[in-house]
């Protein structure tokens, strides 16, 4: 493909206005082969070059060699890489010389794992098969019997395997690797409960006599080995750098103009490259969004051109998906407009043009995304368009923090005591739990048997700990989501079940009156059930959407660690959070505007938690009072910013972290900013935040002063969460405080007497829309 | 009280009782587990450091519940045994009467049947000589002399039928006591009923701690070697599958697999119009019985538990009543297997 060509056509369009930010050619490389330290088995040989493998790259052989010599390993590579060698060669060659030997390959998507059973089947060397919970019961026993590798996800290992490991005698007591793909998908809570069920597997492979060798795989990110590691409980070696062959890439960052929107960029774009016969691939974070860029082309793009292009969303068969791979390899379609779904998983084969329509989150999944173009030695072209988010903006204004080393962490907590005492209940109930054990988890696995004990729940004798319910504790454990499970019924569709929710999301996403989207639909919340742990909902079609409106209070339960910063005090700890809903305003949903509202009483929710808290000095707080401005809507304005900056460090989205701002903390005695971890026990985000206080804040800072707005935006001091409905916010008093805490000097504009008097008059009118409405 | 809270509480109390040197209830010094240290402290299971050690009671003497000890290679149990007042049904040990059932030949149904016999031909042993059926009735003549009841059953032979090639002494009625309803959990108590001579004699294996399962195990394979034919209730998904488990979970090699009736299944097929197919409900309708004073199921467990606790024996006696009661019902409830068309379990199914 010619990329100046399609640069030339996008440049010389008559809407292009110097969109285009920045461009960073990254060249291509040839392959890089290497062999393995001793042969592979002459059938596996035979098997590879049938598939027209013939020399294995740099990064395969590494892996093998390492696997061989008994090493657990995590492999860091690229997409479209190979990757999946990296496991199935080390395991076949174990299965072909061992002929009792078993493998485990642990999946994230159920999509992904009916992909990589093709994948090890096309080998024909070992019976494999998946077992999940679409398997039929005829064929289970089966399967346990006579697969030698068996493909499962981590809920499935959880509810359906360990628990009954007896019958998986066989399987487990032969059992000689475990593969688990997509590592860097394993973090926060749900990584934090497979790493439990992890130790739990581990621990009855040895009670059946097995010992099972680790492979891993992860996307890059700041900490692969370190990750692996906490997952596992084991020392793993780091395989990177990759030795396939890749075409060379040109990025670009994309800056949508004011006055237009991005769904409007990524249509013209769209004509552009259809035009030019490029095979693009688009991505957007919503399905909704995929939806509407789908609509606006075939209103303004020629019926024969846009009749080119489809959409792709997660919750398609497999025949229609075979359909849409199938037609894009023959080039009658030319692009396909895709959620995240098609990050993982299906092969729409060789694209040349990537639209990145909003930043995925992580810069992981980025490099997904634009690996799905420029396989082999093709040259390609990414481009990045940033939308109204202070992260996107950030990238915007930091491209090379993008091509860097990354930054951010894949985070869990193995010591967070809600996740482990429902995991402890699961391991007690599979096997009784001796001292021994005790070395699998955190320490403070202890303290929560002697719990269990006290609650009737398991009973110490013989030094060994049994589990003395009667009922199936894995069945009480969702590893996806925390506390009470919430259902969501369609009154609409006789109460047909559209899906679940934990239950912090229902009361502040499912309260009566909410707009509600889920995959696509639009729902409006008629009743919010809460002893029945049910929202009813009804499909609608509406203009507006709503935001909840929220009291809430923290509590320090107990400091964990405390540091000064450039004279302000800075502290990580247990707090308990208490949420009250207390009504929620409708807003159009292009204008904003507010449409009306109303009040609602919800009973109020406590959330202990992990969180980290920051406290300017009374120097600060003064400065920022002489100067005119408003300390609360400075705070407020601050825990914004950095909690939307805070997945630069800890993988994690706005939803995963909650804030809290004070001008007068009762047990601090000081203005405080809360910034905690939204589950209960935490899961290590705010822990990260606390240690990375410095940067966080310094990038917070860049993000908030390099914005252009006047007042306060959504692409940097506006959170779409906000319990308050952003208000107060006080951007000015936001950048005095944060050169404060980074030990900078800033001297606020000379007047602000014209803004004071702009917010007064804002806040009146909201005042009497409150009034009005509420 | 809020699970931080209580884990602070605990800390504090841990850091008073460390406080004072002749604290019993140290605990670890909260180092994080370095990777990879599970597999070295496999070795020392028993005995990790830091841990509060246990001290363990010395097990209540066995004549405390009427029973005696078993010592066995894996340490010991207790066996309790008495004798029954309850006769073994007719159809025992009287073959006769699988030998009338001309339809175990393929090919013969009702009619046929009815013809041969109208014609003189009695029994397979007639059928023998017969041009047509000979041969396939040789071929069940020898599964019935080596006694292959899985085949029986597939031909069609009824549960009786099959029973009448084994001697009362051969047949085992069975019961367990478990801690759980998954076979994680340890079982604790097997009743078995089984002729010793001429006298029914009940025998109750029972564990006085969960350590003293293996060797309950280890004993009942003996017994059940001795054993051919098992009568239980609801064993085919419960009780059997059950002690398979618990033989897997203490690496024991299986118990050869023995012919089964689930009289569970017979009780379902009763023409009457019972409310549901329980044991206690089929004592009251069919035996006229009415249990007084008995331990519910499901409070068993949790019984047995706080008996491991205090070793107070008075605890166990009424389970191990319990558990006697049951088995008694099922051998007066044996002659149910006797009726027509008692075609047994085979279309029973394991979860799995």
């Amino acid at each position: 493909m010619d990329v100046d060509r399609i640069l030339r056509s996008i440049t010389a369009h008559p809407y292009y206005q110097g969109q285009i930010t920045y461009r960073r050619h990254l060249p291509g490389r040839p392959a890089a082969y290497a062999e393995p330290a001793g042969p592979l088995p002459a059938e596996l040989k035979a098997s590879l070059e049938r598939a027209g493998v013939k020399r294995l790259y740099t990064h395969q052989a590494a892996a093998l060699d390492a696997a061989r010599r008994g090493e657990n390993i995590v492999v860091v590579t690229p997409t479209a890489s190979g990757k999946t060698l990296c496991y199935n060669l080390p395991v076949l060659t174990e299965l072909l010389t061992d002929r009792e030997a078993r493998a485990l390959y642990i999946f994230p998507t159920k999509a992904l794992t009916q992909d990589q059973l093709n994948a090890v089947q096309r080998f024909r060397l070992a019976p494999a098969a998946v077992y999940d919970g679409d398997t039929p019961d005829a064929a289970k026993a089966e399967i346990r019997e006579n697969a030698r590798i068996i493909l499962t996800n981590p809920d499935m290992l959880h509810l359906g395997i360990l628990p009954n490991h007896l019958k998986w005698h066989n399987f487990l007591a032969h059992l000689r690797f475990v593969v688990i793909d997509e590592i860097h998908t394993y973090r926060g809570v749900f990584g934090t409960q497979v790493a439990h069920t992890l130790r739990r597997l581990r621990r009855l492979a040895a009670h059946h006599g097995a010992d099972p060798q680790f492979i891993l795989t992860s996307a890059t990110i700041a900490n692969p080995a370190e990750h692996a590691q906490h997952l596992t409980g084991l020392p793993v070696t780091l395989i990177e750098g990759s030795g396939a062959p890749q075409g060379a890439r040109d990025f670009l960052f994309w800056r949508v103009p004011q006055h237009t929107t991005y769904l409007r960029e990524v249509v013209w774009l769209l004509e552009v490259l259809l035009e030019e016969q490029a095979r693009t691939i688009a991505f957007a974070r919503a399905r909704q969004v995929v939806e509407r860029i789908l609509r606006q082309v075939r209103r303004e793009i020629a019926p024969p051109l846009a009749a080119r292009l489809t959409a792709y969303r997660g919750g398609y068969l497999a025949a229609e998906r075979r359909e849409i791979e199938l037609e894009l390899f023959s080039g009658r379609l030319l692009g396909v407009v895709a959620t995240n779904a098609l990050e993982l998983g299906i092969d729409v084969g060789e694209m040349e043009v990537c639209l990145i329509a909003g930043y995925p989150g992580t810069i992981a999944s980025t490099w997904q995304q634009a690996g799905r173009v420029g396989r082999r030695e093709r040259d390609s072209l990414v481009i990045f368009i940033a939308v109204a988010n202070p992260l996107d903006q950030y990238f915007l204004r930091h491209p090379e923090a993008f091509f860097e080393k990354p930054t951010e962490s894949a985070l869990i907590d193995t010591a967070n005591p809600y996740l482990l005492l429902g995991q402890a209940r699961c391991a007690a109930q599979e096997l009784p739990l001796t001292p021994a054990d005790l070395a699998l988890w955190d320490p403070v696995l202890v303290d929560l048997l002697t719990i269990l004990e006290e609650d009737g729940q398991v009973m110490r004798a013989d030094g060994r700990w049994f589990y003395t319910g009667q009922d199936y504790p894995a069945e009480k454990v969702n590893l996806r989501t925390t506390g009470r499970t919430f259902q969501l019924r369609d009154r609409g569709e006789k109460n047909r079940l559209v899906g679940t929710m934990d239950g912090h999301t229902a009361f502040s996403e499912a309260y009566p009156g909410a707009i509600y989207l889920h995959q696509g639909e639009t729902y409006r919340v008629e009743e919010l059930d809460i002893p029945g742990e049910t929202a009813y909902l009804r499909r609608v079609d509406v203009d507006y959407y709503t935001m909840v409106g929220r009291e809430k209070s923290t509590e320090i339960l107990e400091t964990l660690s405390e540091k000064e910063l450039y004279g302000h005090r800075f502290a990580v700890g247990r707090l308990r959070v208490r949420t009250r809903v207390t009504g929620y305003i409708k807003k159009h949903e292009l204008t904003g505007q507010v449409l009306g509202g109303e009040s609602l009483s919800l009973p109020e929710e406590v959330l202990e938690t992990v969180g980290m808290w920051f406290c300017p000095s009374p120097e600060l707080t003064a400065q920022v009072k002489a100067a005119g401005l408003d300390l609360m809507g400075g705070l407020h304005a601050v825990e914004h910013a950095a909690i939307a900056l805070l997945p630069l460090y800890a993988m994690c989205d706005r939803s995963d972290v909650g804030g809290l701002s004070t001008v007068l903390h009762t047990q601090t005695g000081e203005p405080t900013v809360f910034i905690h971890d939204a589950y209960e026990g935490g899961v290590g985000f705010a822990e990260k935040g606390y240690e990375k206080a410095e940067e966080l804040l310094a990038a917070t800072l860049e993000a908030v002063a390099a914005c252009p707005c006047e007042n306060g935006c959504p692409s940097c001091i506006h959170s779409p969460k906000c319990s308050n409905f952003n208000r107060p916010l006080d951007k000015e008093a936001a950048i005095l405080i944060l050169h404060g805490l980074l030990g900078r000097t800033y001297e606020p504009a000379a007047s602000n007497g014209m803004k004071a008097l702009e917010r007064a008059n804002l806040t009146r009118l909201l005042g009497r829309l409150k009034g009005a409405t509420l | 009280m809020s699970l931080f809270e209580r884990l602070a509480r605990l800390r504090a109390t841990r850091g008073e009782a460390a406080a004072r040197p002749e604290a019993a209830c140290s605990a670890p010094a909260a180092a994080r587990p370095t990777p990879g240290s599970f597999q070295g402290s496999m070795a020392a299971r028993e005995g990790a450091p830091g841990v509060r050690a246990f001290a363990r009671r010395s097990p209540v003497p066995a004549a405390r519940f009427g029973a005696s000890e078993v010592q066995t290679a894996c340490g010991s149990f207790c066996r309790r045994a008495r004798p029954l007042a309850v006769a073994p049904p007719a159809f025992l040990g009287r073959p006769e009467r699988i030998l009338t059932n001309l339809k175990l030949v393929w090919g013969v149904g009702p009619v046929t049947e009815a013809a041969l016999k109208a014609q003189g031909v009695r029994s397979l042993t007639d059928l023998q000589e017969h041009p047509r059926w000979g041969e396939e009735a040789r071929r069940v003549l020898a599964l019935i002399s080596a006694r292959r009841a899985a085949e029986l059953r597939r031909r069609g032979a009824s549960d009786a039928e099959i029973l009448g090639l084994f001697r009362p002494h051969e047949v085992a009625c069975l019961d367990i006591e478990t801690t759980g309803l998954w076979g994680n959990q340890p079982l604790f108590l097997v009743g078995l009923l089984r002729l010793e001579g001429e006298r029914p004699v009940l025998e109750q294996l029972f564990a006085r701690h969960y350590s003293e399962e293996r060797a309950l195990l280890t004993y009942l394979a003996e017994v059940l070697a001795e054993v051919k034919a098992l009568v239980t209730f609801n064993g085919k998904r419960f009780d059997l599958p059950y002690i398979e488990q618990r033989f897997i979970y203490h690496g024991l090699p299986q118990p050869e697999e023995l012919f089964h009736v689930d009289l569970y299944f017979h009780a379902r097929r009763l023409p009457q119009n019972l409310p549901n197919h329980r044991l206690v409900t089929l004592e009251e309708y069919l035996l006229g019985m009415e249990r007084e004073g008995d331990v519910p199921g499901y409070l068993v467990p949790s019984i047995y538990h706080r008996f491991v606790e205090t070793g107070e024996p008075e605890l166990l006696l009424p389970v191990l009543e319990h558990n006697a009661q049951d088995v008694l019902s099922l051998a007066r409830l044996l002659h149910l297997v006797g009726r027509e068309g008692g075609r047994g379990c085979a279309d029973a199914v394991r979860s799995g």
